[in-house]
């Protein structure tokens, strides 16, 4: 009698609110495009998004644009899914995305930017410096680097925003289906304090 | 062949489904339920601290001045919060390069309408923003009037926010930005 008591509140309540807060959190194939540890939702802030992308957005209380001008790819973690600590370093390296304009921006959990007193917060495609290959090249680290360099304070948990504005994947139609997941830099752990 | 613990198989398939189709059920529920009691949501805190129908150039985010989360210091924005209930509102900005852009948001949330700055499109954005009722009344020349030379665009809730999304590439264009933004327009239709 418990076990089945046990089995029926496990089902319904668990099972019931842990997909839905797992739906709405993390997303799934149909919902999201990914890039490594990058994932964007396919139809971010568009009249018909579905119910799980409607809900990240507002539970996240982000303004969402649309996905078919925009594409906005969050990243909580490294290319080898650990969570991303301010009291670790990583660089972002890899090939620039093709995009009218982009940039990256570095934020604590809750979507604020990490205080510094150098001021800086994001690089774009504008001031970026880019290596003798042409790659990108981007350091996230407590103290100061060389290059670019994105501090990272003692925010604790941090979350990467890379926001590429009129991508070249996003089809003429600029249906959520049309939207293709661009190749973007990986996120790569250097040390830990 | 697998020995099925003596717990497990006091445990009936039909308590195991009933479960599951409650399960579903808690899960579209909660689901859909989530939206409407998000109070914080990006356009809520944007529309509680802008007047109506103005348009408003916010400052550049910073750790000490960021009003919506996850929005950087590499876009700047100037929001109108319109309110359609007593007459149209016109609208215009100036989409001056690529990565620019006009929308218009509901107060839910979807970015319904936009306008991206094109190679092959007029820099200029004009038009105006009408509730479901007024085309109506225009078409048989009651109540209000509304431009007809003007571009419409109508709105199926009375109040929403329009963005004006500016990339911003470096301290060099700062100026030439923050210009073009304070060119930008939102306001009631007058006569």
């Amino acid at each position: 009698m418990i076990g089945n008591v046990i089995l029926f509140v496990g089902l319904a309540v668990v099972g019931g609110l842990g997909s839905s807060w797992y739906m709405i959190e993390k997303g799934s194939r149909l919902t999201t495009l990914r890039s490594g540890a990058w994932v964007a939702w396919k139809s971010a802030g568009r009249a018909d998004a579905d119910p799980y992308t409607r809900a990240h957005f507002l539970r996240r209380g982000m303004l969402p644009v649309s996905s078919s001008l925009a594409q906005i790819y969050q990243a909580g973690t490294d290319a080898d899914g650990q969570a991303l600590y301010s009291s670790c370093d990583y660089v972002v390296e890899g090939d620039e995305p093709s995009a009218a304009f982009w940039s990256i921006a570095v934020f604590d959990e809750a979507g604020k930017l990490i205080p510094n007193a150098a001021e800086r917060y994001s690089f774009n495609s504008a001031n970026v410096m880019r290596s003798a290959n042409g790659r990108l090249d981007i350091r996230l680290a407590r103290s100061a680097r060389p290059g670019n360099w994105l501090p990272t304070g003692g925010a604790g948990r941090i979350t990467l925003l890379f926001t590429l504005e009129e991508p070249r994947t996003v089809g003429a139609g600029g249906a959520a289906g049309d939207v293709r997941a661009q190749e973007l830099p990986a996120i790569r752990r250097i040390a830990c304090r | 062949m697998p020995v099925i613990p003596t717990w497990m198989r006091r445990l009936s398939w039909q308590t195991g489904l009933l479960g599951l189709v409650c399960g579903g059920i808690i899960h579209i529920i909660s689901t859909l339920v989530l939206p409407q009691f998000a109070t914080a949501s990006g356009v809520k805190r944007l529309a509680d601290k802008l007047p109506v129908n103005r348009m408003i150039v916010l400052d550049k985010a910073t750790a000490e001045n960021q009003i919506v989360p996850f929005v950087g210091p590499d876009l700047r924005l100037a929001v109108c919060r319109f309110d359609v209930a007593n007459g149209p509102v016109n609208v215009s900005a100036t989409l001056p390069d690529k990565g620019w852009s006009l929308g218009i948001y509901s107060m839910q949330g979807d970015n319904f309408y936009v306008v991206p700055a094109a190679d092959f499109r007029r820099s200029e954005v004009n038009f105006q923003i009408i509730p479901p009722a007024e085309k109506v009344l225009g078409f048989f020349n009651f109540g209000r009037s509304v431009e007809a030379s003007a571009s419409q665009v109508q709105v199926s809730q009375a109040e929403g926010l329009i963005v004006l999304r500016a990339p911003l590439r470096g301290r060099a264009y700062q100026a030439e930005t923050e210009a073009y933004l304070q060119r930008a327009q939102c306001g009631l239709t007058r006569g």
